[in-house]
């Protein structure tokens, strides 16, 4: 009897300690631990995820836009509640709340950015430790670099004096707090110069691109490689006044990417992974236009911008608005970028880097009057319009003075731009933030004039405050304090 | 001398043919044979040197397990002895301690000793001993062993056997005495034709007296040391309430049970001894007969995102399924020491239900029938307007120019407002207007009669035990079906039990278990109203049966606004949740010998859960989406814009989960130093495993009146189709080991520790197995020498006790969490990646939570246990409680876990009952159940938003959990508007500095009680018995319905046409002056038309002043807190058991006839004015409570 006994402990013990039953199991869990897992991370976390939003208060600053009331359909009090975005408020995040905005966790790229930058420092942090082959881990590495390079970029530009200020120094104004690793603190955190920060971005853009040029994959648009990363440098530098850097990176570019999507042969969207200009595509289309009740068209002063001929405004980009609609957006021109391809979201296109080498080459002229520079500069800009205006009428650039020259390519910048990316908006800061009017119409037929003065403080957006409350190591930038009332 | 015991077969069996398991009985009958043998031939090695003679029968008595009988006095006469045997026969032994005045013999089963025969000692014929043999039992027939016997003059003792025999010399006329701790001694005179003596021992009254099963121990009373609190369920029985947990209520110490719903499928609330732990399931564990019971639903919620009408609150809690009448008592584990062999899930508190079991003899068949009615609302208990008065009222704002239907885009036919619209548009003449403003006046539509009824529910059960006394079966059939006053609120119950317990020999003991349940329950799905709701907002003035103007279509080219019928609706959309649930278990227990027991228990249960839910195309939920009324023509086009043209919506969701558990416990229990002393521990392993599986499926193009079949688009499956998978495996391992020893039946040491590990997906594992301990001291006092003989003092007993629980957070780990999106978001992201993303970020610091559990108890009886008192004082600190902080959004996270919390219970209970007439006629009992609890968040470093701490979520250092905060009310202003301290209306107006929100609102108190408790009276005078129940709660705020914030226009908070008001709002603010004699703001729109604002010198979450509107403050003002005590009468109930006379010829053995009345009486805050105080929150949707009646029989035959 003892022995049976015995047995039925041991067999019992046996059972239950068996290491399997124990194993830690979960459908929906993973503990990252191959290298291929930190690449699907990084999808998901550093790459801009459909959920998340960026740009939407950029699109409202700028000129390109016209916000109108709604008058019947659909009939919600929230149609106009973004308003103080659009009329330079101060406080517009609080005044937004007020009025009953459904957007104001959308008015937040404070909190975006930084969510993919931690997506970016997850994959730099644990990537060495991971298992996988070092190529692959490059390959990562570089992405990861290119994306915290990005989006501290956008911190900055929305957050920050732009870094050519006319009065004053980038190492004296203040930028955004730089993070680079993966813990999490409850110290407050300073914000960096905005010179620390662009030091920061050229320098993991050195790196992302090493690394992307040892790993010269190209799998789809989906992923930023070696030519989406130079893109980007391009972009920075020409933020920078770098012009030789942003000549030197454009012509990567267009060194492997030099077509251009020919509008007059092509009604497909521009904004797809199947155009040809197509670098880099991410996010959603929800970053132009969020459709959330808010009736914006394309701003009166861009319609006239636009010339007969521009194959862009007959549906590619804009379309003219149709009669039945007039009611609700009483503008020319509707913003159609959105409507053409279902898996739109943002692109970097080919085109931009033609334009950003423009731009440089015009500025390189403009400082040392070589009028080949100038010559490249148009070459540039014709092979883009040529491709954007309708065959027949279509005339190109012919070379004029330096300033003149500067206006058309920054002309073109703007309509190939137009609502994509808060390009318009971090534009015109770098233009030396000039003054800027925008038409508010309350109810139909009643405008109000607002006004951005020339060096506005609105043209660095106020941190948000809720961000503010959650870090008391930040300073909030210097803003207008009264209400800003129509002239 | 040898002598047949037990019959070997106590008559027939009564046989049912059903009953599979019986077979083990019958087997059993067939043959126990008691086993023989000479007790004289028992070999013993024995040694001893110069040992008193009573020591050393005892030795041997312990070794050879042989009772022995004798005269102690005559025993202790004897000279020390000496001796050294091995092997030798117990005759040889006795031979040679007993000496030569002493001769022995072998006596039923065990051995006589007495003086030698000696002719020449003179025989007192009057002192003649004849042998008395017999057996003790219990009140269940079980034989009781160890009870001490000794016959009161002679001296001559002995002590039970373990099969309760015992043989005794006594002299004539002599009185015997039976004694055992934890039983009523009991004396006896026999005489001497008594054969067989058969003594029937009771417990003690108002005492814990039967072996203590917590569960997965059996405790015998003396040894337990932790706050255990033990109740038979016949006395809280209240037919018609369908479970358990409801008749709990106010009966159980430190058990806080608030029924916050009159809905049939509602479960209530349970807290036992507070709340402690912010992020947790604060509820008890429920455990039946040995098996944890598991929530009836579990399936991955992430799955059910964006499911139609999913409310599986409805399948009430993991008891919903026991039949209450199946039932035999409760036990409630409190503190540490009772609760830490069940490890982390028990930080609650435990409640361990022990179900019905066969009592031996013949078969006895109870049936027991109830009818049950529920009194419907009705206007009379709320303090709303009827037709005439709400028309008053949309007169005056009229004449105060209120902006009344100014906002409101649809104008309702059957308003006031309407008709004055027509008016002034000229639509109508003044005449008409009159005329029909008079049918709306007295049209006073009863809602509650329409939507609610008087429900008649029905219980019915049938139960059948019986057994020979080895084998004894209990099984049981129970019906139920309870309708809720509400229309659609409705639950069906079908149990089904059986148990069945047999001794294998004399060491194996197996009960198996059965039973299971199915039940379907019927209620509001999400996307409509409750019934309650509805009728407490509608204004009476509405026609019930025409469908009103709701909407405007999301078609620009759909003109006609989207109506909408109550009524109509009701019909047209469908929630139904079925759960069935099979269980079974086996327990054996093998007695090894020796001391040593093995029990073993392996339970499992299937749990089937479905639900099915619709929308039909009729519904305003699918004309909603659809984007016109059924019956209006569009042209084509419009059809393939909108997602579901045809049909409606339906979903189904089916789980099954396989739960298992095996329990396997080593028990020791041996007596030390002559049964002084008794020392025991358990070693047990438990393994538990639970898998889930289920689908759920949402389809559109739903048709249920035609065969049951979708006919979807393809928009509409992209849109609203669903389809999901479950499939959970939970598996847990946990061991436990509980010791104890107990001193001379006065004091007792414990000490128990658990430890547990299980599956879960990214835990510590340097802390896979996480400990919990529980140490505890009992004292005994009434077993002390100056206690033992005190008539006054019956009971007296103290026990202290100290434990550690853990607690896991299971949302975070040591490492980097991924997640693989679930839900609507997309599984492949748009980079073409799986959409994983971050869960958790590594947290290697963070540890268990732990609860550190103080417990101080004193029990006491008087005068037989009359009067007994309960009383226990404990203090719970949790410690490293997880709470989550917000950090800066530079971390790209949004919060942090930190184990910083802290949170305290401090509390006491109090129980007294008291008999202060007993006779054999009559006899009064009272009892009175208290308990206090003071909860304290030790922690101020929390962080919470305004709206937490108005709504009572915000955890507030040195404050309760669930407090809450009010804005400062400052009365009315000249314009009739509500003012707050330091509110402007204007922001530029105040140079104040701005406060943090603490500092500006105002505490409001608590929402749970701090005491609570019940007391209840039972009389019973022959056959008839009165009790009574009554239930309070103190110590509790509550805040009144919202004046405005229910039935307000969004923004503007003027009341629409359609809503009725308080009658409160017809006393408001109407001219300068009135602020005098009313507190009811007035209805004012500012400029913008929406209501006025205030500025208060705070800043909210986002660090902006804060700007609210004066009716919101108005609703959230302290003046609208009010006090939430209540006493409540809960129950009032007769009965009347038939005297047997008059139903013997019906063949009964008892018939007992009841009448009872729930809830028929509230008393309260003057100022609620018929809002239930137990119901929490102002504006809550949930069914209001009403009164109850109920009538039932019981017969046993």
């Amino acid at each position: 009897m003892k022995r049976n006994i015995l047995l039925l402990i041991v067999i019992t013990t046996f059972f239950c300690s068996c290491k399997k039953f124990l194993e830690e199991q979960s459908k929906t869990e993973i503990i990252p631990k191959r290298t291929s897992d930190f690449g699907d991370l990084l999808a998901g976390q550093g790459y801009l995820s459909t959920d998340n939003y960026m740009f939407i208060e950029t699109m409202l600053l700028s000129d390109d836009i016209q916000y109108f009331s709604s008058t019947t359909y659909p009939p919600t009090p929230t149609a106009l509640a973004d308003y103080p975005v659009f009329q330079w408020q101060a406080d517009f995040i609080t005044l937004c709340q007020q009025s009953g905005s459904l957007s104001i966790d959308r008015f937040n790229t404070w909190k975006t950015a930084y969510k993919c930058i931690l997506g970016s420092n997850i994959a730099l942090q644990y990537l060495d430790g991971s298992i996988g082959s070092q190529s692959e881990k490059d390959w990562y590495k570089g992405q990861a670099y290119a994306l915290r390079a990005f989006n501290h970029f956008i911190l900055v530009n929305t957050y920050g004096n732009p870094y050519n200020d006319s009065t004053t120094t980038p190492d004296k104004s203040l930028g955004v707090p730089i993070r680079l690793d993966a813990n999490v603190t409850e110290k407050p955190m300073a914000r960096n110069t905005v010179k620390e920060v662009y030091n920061q971005i050229t320098q993991d853009l050195d790196s992302a691109i090493t690394l992307l040029e040892r790993e010269r994959r190209n799998f789809s648009p989906r992923i930023i490689d070696r030519s989406s990363a130079h893109l980007l440098a391009s972009r920075v530098y020409l933020y920078m006044e770098d012009w030789t850097k942003v000549v030197e990176n454009a012509s990567k570019v267009i060194e492997v990417h030099p077509d251009i999507l020919d509008l007059n042969s092509n009604t497909n969207s521009i904004i797809s992974t199947s155009n040809i200009e197509c670098l880099f595509w991410y996010g959603d289309s929800k970053n132009y236009f969020d459709n959330i009740n808010r009736v914006v068209s394309l701003s009166d002063d861009l319609n006239r911008s636009f010339e007969d001929d521009d194959l862009r405004v007959a549906g590619f980009y804009c379309d003219r608005t149709p009669d039945f609609l007039k009611f609700l957006f009483p503008s020319d021109l509707m913003d159609n970028k959105w409507q053409v391809d279902n898996s739109n979201g943002l692109t970097w296109r080919t085109s931009e880097a033609y334009l950003n080498r423009a731009e440089a080459n015009i500025q390189l002229y403009r400082i040392t009057g070589d009028v080949s520079k100038a010559q490249a500069a148009l070459d540039d800009l014709n092979k883009l319009r040529v491709n954007r205006y309708l065959t027949g009428t279509y005339k190109p650039w012919t070379l004029v003075s330096g300033d003149k020259l500067l206006q058309q390519c920054r002309d073109e910048r703007r309509r190939e731009f137009t609502m994509e990316e808060g390009h318009r908006w971090f534009d015109l800061r770098r233009y030396g933030m000039p003054e800027i009017k925008h038409i508010y119409t309350p109810a139909p037929g009643e405008n109000q004039i607002f006004t951005l003065k020339k060096h506005d403080p609105q043209y660095t957006l106020p941190i948000p405050p809720d961000a503010l409350q959650r870090n008391p190591g930040l300073v909030q930038n210097k803003q207008i304090t009264t209400l800003r009332k129509p002239d | 001398m040898k002598r047949k015991l037990i019959p070997p077969c106590k008559g027939a069996w009564h046989s049912y043919a059903f009953f599979l398991l019986l077979v083990f009985g019958l087997l059993m009958a067939a043959g126990p044979i008691y086993a023989q043998k000479i007790v004289l031939d028992t070999k013993v090695s024995y040694k001893a040197n110069k040992k008193p003679l009573l020591f050393a029968l005892k030795d041997i008595r312990v070794i050879t397990k042989v009772r022995f009988t004798y005269n102690e006095d005559l025993i202790r006469r004897q000279p020390p002895v000496t001796i050294d045997v091995k092997d030798e026969t117990l005759e040889q032994v006795l031979k040679k301690i007993l000496g030569s005045e002493l001769e022995f013999a072998e006596n039923f089963g065990g051995i006589m000793i007495m003086p030698k025969y000696n002719p020449e000692t003179p025989v007192n014929v009057n002192k003649l001993g004849y042998i008395i043999n017999g057996r003790v039992v219990n009140s269940d027939g079980e034989p009781i062993p160890g009870v001490g016997v000794q016959a009161q003059t002679s001296r001559q003792g002995t002590m039970t056997g373990s099969d309760g025999l015992f043989s005794l010399l006594v002299e004539e006329g002599e009185t015997m005495k039976f004694s055992q701790i934890g039983m009523k001694s009991v004396f006896i005179k026999p005489s001497q034709s008594e054969s067989f003596l058969k003594v029937t021992m009771e417990a003690a009254p108002m005492q814990v007296q039967e072996v203590l099963v917590n569960g997965y121990q059996r405790i015998e009373p003396r040894l337990a040391t932790g706050a255990y609190f033990k109740i038979n369920a016949a006395e809280i029985m209240q037919p018609g309430v369908p479970t358990v947990d409801k008749m709990l209520q106010g009966k159980v110490p430190g058990l806080m049970i608030i029924n916050n719903s009159g809905s049939v499928n509602a479960a209530p609330t349970m807290r036992l001894r507070g709340t402690s732990t912010f992020m947790g399931n604060a509820a008890p564990l429920w455990v039946v007969d040995g098996m944890i019971k598991q929530e009836p639903v579990n399936i991955n919620a992430a799955n059910l995102s964006g499911f139609l009408g999913g409310n599986y609150s409805l399948m009430g809690n993991a008891i919903s399924g026991v039949n209450p009448y199946d039932i035999e008592s409760i036990t409630v584990l409190r503190d540490a020491a009772a609760t830490s062999i069940y490890g982390v899930r028990a930080a609650n508190g435990v409640i361990v239900i022990t179900t019905k079991r066969g009592k031996p003899g013949p078969v006895e068949v109870t049936y027991n029938t109830s009818v049950t009615t529920k009194r419907a609302p009705r206007y009379s208990d709320y303090n709303l307007m009827n037709s005439a008065e709400r028309i008053q009222f949309s007169k005056d704002m009229v004449a105060d120019g209120v902006p009344i239907g100014q906002t409101n885009a649809l104008k309702i036919p059957g308003s006031y407002e309407y008709l004055l619209g027509q008016l002034y548009a000229k639509q109508i003449t003044e005449e008409d207007f009159n005329r029909q403003a008079e049918v709306l006046s007295s049209r006073n539509t009863d809602w509650f009669k329409l939507l609610f009824r008087n429900a008649l529910s029905t219980s019915q059960n049938l139960s059948f035990s019986g057994g020979n006394g080895t084998t004894n079966y209990y099984i049981s059939l129970g019906y139920l079906k309870d309708l809720g006053t509400a229309k659609l609120d409705e639950n069906q119950r079908y149990t089904f039990s059986g148990k069945v317990g047999t001794m294998f020999g004399k060491r194996l003991r197996v009960d198996v278990n059965f039973g299971g349940n199915l039940s379907k329950k019927l209620g509001y799905a999400d996307q409509i109203e409750n019934a309650f709701n509805y009728a407490y907002r509608t204004s009476r003035t509405l026609d019930p049966y025409q469908s009103y103007p709701k909407a405007y279509s999301v078609f620009p080219a759909v003109t006609e606004p989207l109506r909408f019928n109550y009524l109509k609706d009701l019909d047209n959309n469908y929630l139904e949740n079925n759960g069935h649930s099979i269980s079974t278990s086996v327990q054996a227990s093998y007695n090894i010998g020796k001391g040593w027991r093995l029990d073993h228990q392996t339970s499992f249960s299937v749990d089937a859960f479905n639900s099915y839910s619709y929308a039909t195309d009729q519904s305003y939920y699918i004309t909603g989406i659809r984007g016109w009324n059924l019956g209006e023509i569009y042209p084509e086009s419009l059809k393939k814009q909108t997602s579901i043209p045809n049909g409606g919506l339906g979903a189904v969701n089916y789980a099954n989960s396989l739960f298992l558990q095996n329990v396997t416990t080593l028990a020791y229990t041996r007596s030390l130093r002559q049964s002084k002393d008794q020392v025991y521990f358990n070693l047990g392993l438990e393994t538990n495993a639970r898998t889930t599986k289920g689908a759920q499926e949402q389809k559109s193009g739903f048709y249920p009146d035609r065969g049951m079949q979708f006919f979807p688009t393809e928009m509409g499956n992209f849109v609203y189709g669903k389809t999901g998978l479950t499939d959970l495996k939970e598996n847990a391992l946990g061991v436990y080991f509980a010791t104890g020893y107990n001193i001379n039946n006065l004091y007792t040491i414990s000490a128990n520790v658990r430890s547990d590990a299980s599956n879960r997906f990214g835990q510590y594992s340097n802390q896979k197995f996480s400990p919990n301990y529980g140490f505890g001291f009992s004292w005994l006092a009434k077993n002390e020498a100056w206690l033992r003989d005190s008539k006054l003092i019956s009971d007296l007993r103290l026990n202290a006790s100290y434990g550690i629980q853990g607690n896991v957070i299971s949302s975070v780990g040591p490492e980097l969490i991924a997640t693989y999106a679930s839900g609507s978001n997309p599984l492949i992201n748009i980079y073409d990646r799986p959409n994983v993303q971050l869960k958790s970020l590594p947290y290697p610091d963070l540890r268990w939570e732990k609860t550190h559990q103080y417990n101080a108890g004193l029990f006491v009886g008087f005068i037989d246990g009359r009067i007994n008192a309960d009383f226990n004082l404990y203090k719970k600190l949790g410690k490293d409680l997880v709470v989550t902080h917000d950090v800066a959004y530079e971390n790209g996270v949004t919060n942090t876990f930190l184990n910083i919390g802290r949170m305290n219970n401090t509390g006491a209970e109090l129980r007294i009952g008291v008999v202060p007439v007993k006779t054999r006629d009559i006899r009064l009992a009272i009892n009175f159940t208290n308990s206090w609890n003071k909860n304290m968040i030790v922690d101020t470093t929390m962080r919470n938003a305004r709206g937490n701490y108005l709504a009572g979520n915000a955890n507030v250092g040195g404050k309760s959990i669930g407090s809450f905060y009010s804005y400062p009310y400052t009365g009315l202003d000249k314009e009739g508007l509500p003012t707050v301290k330091d509110g402007v209306y204007d922001m530029q107006e105040s140079s104040k500095e701005l406060l943090p929100i603490t500092s500006y609102l105002v505490y409001s108190g608590q929402k749970l009680p701090k005491l609570q408790g019940g007391f209840s009276l039972d009389f019973s005078y022959k056959s008839f018995a009165v009790s009574a129940m009554f239930v309070y709660h103190f110590g509790n705020h509550i805040r009144l319905n919202y004046l405005y914030s229910n039935n307000g226009l969004f923004g503007t908070y003027m009341p629409i046409s359609e809503v009725n008001v308080n009658k409160d709002m017809a006393n408001r603010w109407r001219k300068p002056g009135d602020e005098q004699f009313t507190d009811i703001p007035a209805l004012k729109t500012f400029r913008g038309g929406t209501a006025p604002y205030v500025y208060l010198p705070v800043l909210d979450q986002n660090g902006v002043r804060e700007r609210i509107d004066v009716y919101s403050i108005y609703d959230y003002a302290d003046s609208r807190v009010v006090s939430g005590s209540f006493l409540k009468c809960t129950n009032i109930s007769a009965s009347y058991t038939v005297p047997s006379a008059m139903i013997q010829r019906l063949k009964l053995k008892s018939l007992n006839l009841g009448l009872s009345v729930a809830n028929p009486l509230t008393i309260a805050s003057r100022k609620l004015k018929g809002q239930d105080p137990e119901i929490d929150g102002a504006g809550s949707a949930a069914l209001p409570i009403t009164p109850m009646y109920t009538g039932s029989v019981n017969l046993t035959f």
